[in-house]
């Protein structure tokens, strides 16, 4: 029902801002979509829906098929010295029974004076130079449901309210952006937005004797910080590093009580202190005719060892058990590895982890059929998942792309995104 | 031994005529392509494979000076409002759904034989050294004679699109006719004609570029521009940061 009275308040009111930008803006430069996604799974694994190399994952427990249908709605209207932007994105089923969500990834309203820019509102704001993982994007960082605590990459982007100044120079760019504490009730979140903490970001960009050169500072609940470099190196090769420190802090974890009673098997929150994280990403591509390649290596100190990898999965499994010999109790699939992820908070994360990343991709920029080979491997057993997409572009405003996943080597690859093998289809009709 | 030196003298003075020549005709020559130093413009890029067309896009220009250029994709449909931004030896790519621009190099490929270079890149005097070799009658894209100037060009720069070039100047107009492109090596990688004479803002400007792959000759690309004109363009279009906000 939220979601149906979301759904018409988002149309309603993104139809009338479209309608209003068609009478008195430039909106030649904003995109919407509609896609289908179907996806199969052969056999029953544990895949995630939060960033793949994340140890504070959120595990689900999929299988059969999973299918969604998705429209991204954009929006802009430009007239100096305001301009006002907004992105409305929404998920529904057809085939499967699936939680339904619509929200606004972005919405504000930008005021120029002289080469400063305010912005208020919902929005996105992104410092990494990094293709897989994005470790200096500390105001984009998301939360955990239950308790706001920070989690990494989510699948579904979403910005967040904030005051927001640019100011260009000569000598670069500096950013600082204040994002106050919001607590949204359930009912609101399906309106408007997740709740969130309160944040102060400070940013610099430059370009210095051909070298792009990024800094991050943020304060939320303790101190991040970040640097990122970036070049190209003679005609075909670009480079770029990025290491990010984030003091010690903690974080929510549920305790547990009985593991199997399945009604309340849970005792509380608490809090669990986490030593200080640092997080590396050295990277490179090779654009080359006709493959490019990109090769990426990320270094995070607050990992999961192999063991306790094991504990969390073999904990999944019982979990499992138990929902199948009850199928009644509290537990669904879906929630079944949520729990278990809270088992895994228990432990201490302070086992480095290594991941390396191989991408092949066609270097021409545009070409209707492009075939692309990911490779995400943990280096400390040489385990990971291997994905393959193929997309045609060649009909007007319908894109068409097929992926097939797997993964090898053993479950502590971390890549549980695509930790099962996968065959999925996406249409996406772009006006 | 004093004649050695008055011969050495005279060499000297005769280089140097020369390249003050090739500097010459090289400036010349980079007028006759955009209609002033600050403008824009629209592109049309076609990509024919085995001499049938295969791929299109088209895109917005900005010029600024000889040192900033600018081009928003505005197709095909699933390129829509991507950037490239080239200043001075840098240039970035800026995809919608990323936040943040990514470096590139002007040698990366963008459609076919096309690479980044060839559609920002349009200032021979910024990034090549010119030496004129010689003249030569050479025919054009549709087979017509030309009388040229035969000039070699060597990169001055580390952002030049290509390490050598020779490039053949029409006598009478300054118009480009040909260039051929090599790696530092000495390895051809494309030819390139130029055409397609129109006339904006009372200024005749050579449009069109058709280029060659070298291996398989029914396999080549065309840039062409349209609506060339002179435009008031802030200095804020050609920051890297600022690419998000436009």
């Amino acid at each position: 029902m939220i979601f149906s009275k979301s759904l018409i308040c988002s149309f309603a009111f993104f139809s009338l801002l479209l309608c209003f930008a068609t009478a008195n803006g430039d909106s030649n430069d904003v995109r919407h979509y509609i896609s289908y996604n179907a996806e199969i799974f052969d056999d029953e694994k544990y895949s995630s829906y939060s960033s793949p190399i994340d140890p504070d994952n959120v595990f689900g427990i999929y299988s059969g098929v999973y299918d969604a249908a998705q429209y991204y709605l954009d929006f802009k209207w430009k007239s100096d010295p305001f301009s006002i932007q907004a992105c409305d994105i929404g998920f529904t089923t057809i085939v499967t029974n699936f939680p339904v969500t619509n929200y606004l990834s972005e919405i504000y309203a930008s005021y120029n004076l002289m080469d400063f820019y305010l912005d208020l509102g919902k929005k996105k704001v992104s410092q990494s130079m990094s293709f897989l993982v994005t470790p200096m994007d500390f105001a984009m960082r998301s939360y955990n449901d239950v308790s706001r605590d920070k989690s990494f990459d989510t699948m579904f982007s979403e910005g967040k309210y904030m005051a927001n100044l640019d100011w260009y120079t000569d000598i670069g760019q500096f950013g600082f952006c204040y994002i106050p504490e919001i607590i949204f009730s359930s009912n609101l979140t399906a309106y408007f937005s997740s709740s969130q903490n309160q944040e102060e970001e400070l940013r610099y960009n430059n370009t210095i004797s051909g070298i792009d050169f990024a800094f991050a500072l943020n304060y939320d609940t303790n101190l991040s910080a970040g640097t990122g470099l970036s070049t190209t190196i003679g005609d075909f090769i670009e480079a770029h590093a990025e290491g990010v420190w984030i003091s010690s802090t903690y974080r929510y974890i549920l305790t547990t009580n009985d593991l199997t009673d399945t009604y309340s098997p849970l005792l509380g929150i608490a809090p669990q202190q986490l030593s200080n994280i640092f997080k590396i990403v050295l990277g490179g591509s090779y654009n080359g005719d006709p493959i490019s390649i990109m090769l990426e290596y990320y270094y995070n100190s607050s990992g999961f060892n192999y063991s306790q990898w094991n504990d969390i999965l073999n904990a999944m499994k019982d979990f499992r058990s138990a929902y199948d010999s009850n199928p009644e109790g509290i537990f669904s699939p879906a929630n079944l590895g949520t729990l278990a992820q809270f088992f895994g908070a228990n432990y201490y994360l302070d086992y480095g982890q290594n991941f390396v990343m191989i991408r092949l991709s066609p270097s021409r920029t545009i070409a209707k059929f492009s075939l692309t080979s990911t490779t995400l491997m943990n280096l400390d057993d040489l385990s990971g998942v291997q994905i393959f997409n193929l997309t045609y572009c060649g009909w007007e405003h319908l894109l068409v792309s097929g992926t097939f996943s797997f993964d090898f080597g053993s479950p502590f690859s971390g890549f549980m995104l695509f930790a099962a093998t996968t065959y999925e289809l996406e249409f996406h009709y772009i006006l | 031994m004093k004649r050695n030196i008055i011969i050495a003298v005279f060499l000297l003075i005769r280089l140097e005529a020369f390249s003050l020549s090739a500097d010459e005709i090289v400036s010349n020559t980079d007028k006759t392509r955009g209609v002033s130093s600050i403008c824009e413009l629209l592109i049309h890029m076609e990509d024919y494979s085995m001499g049938k067309l295969s791929e299109t896009s088209d895109m917005k220009g900005y010029i600024k000076g000889s040192e900033k250029s600018m081009i928003i994709y505005t197709a095909p449909f699933n390129m829509k409002n991507r950037k490239i931004l080239s200043i001075n030896d840098d240039m970035w790519v800026f995809i919608p759904d990323t936040q943040k621009p990514v470096r590139v190099t002007a040698s990366q490929r963008l459609l076919g034989q096309a690479s980044n270079g060839d559609v920002l890149k349009i200032r021979f005097e910024t990034d090549y050294s010119p030496v004129l070799s010689g003249e030569q009658t050479i025919p054009d894209i549709d087979g017509i004679k030309r009388n040229c100037y035969k000039l070699d060009l060597n990169a001055k720069r580390t952002g030049a699109t290509y390490k050598k070039v020779i490039l053949w100047v029409e006598k009478e107009t300054y118009y480009p006719v040909k260039e051929d492109c090599f790696t530092l090596s000495g390895k051809k990688l494309k030819t390139v004609f130029y055409s397609g004479i129109k006339n904006f803002e009372s200024r005749n400007t050579v449009t069109k570029m058709t280029i060659f792959d070298e291996v398989v000759t029914n396999n080549f690309t065309t840039i062409e521009n349209f609506d060339e004109k002179s435009a008031d363009i802030d200095d804020k279009y050609f920051n890297r940061e600022y690419l998000k906000r436009m």
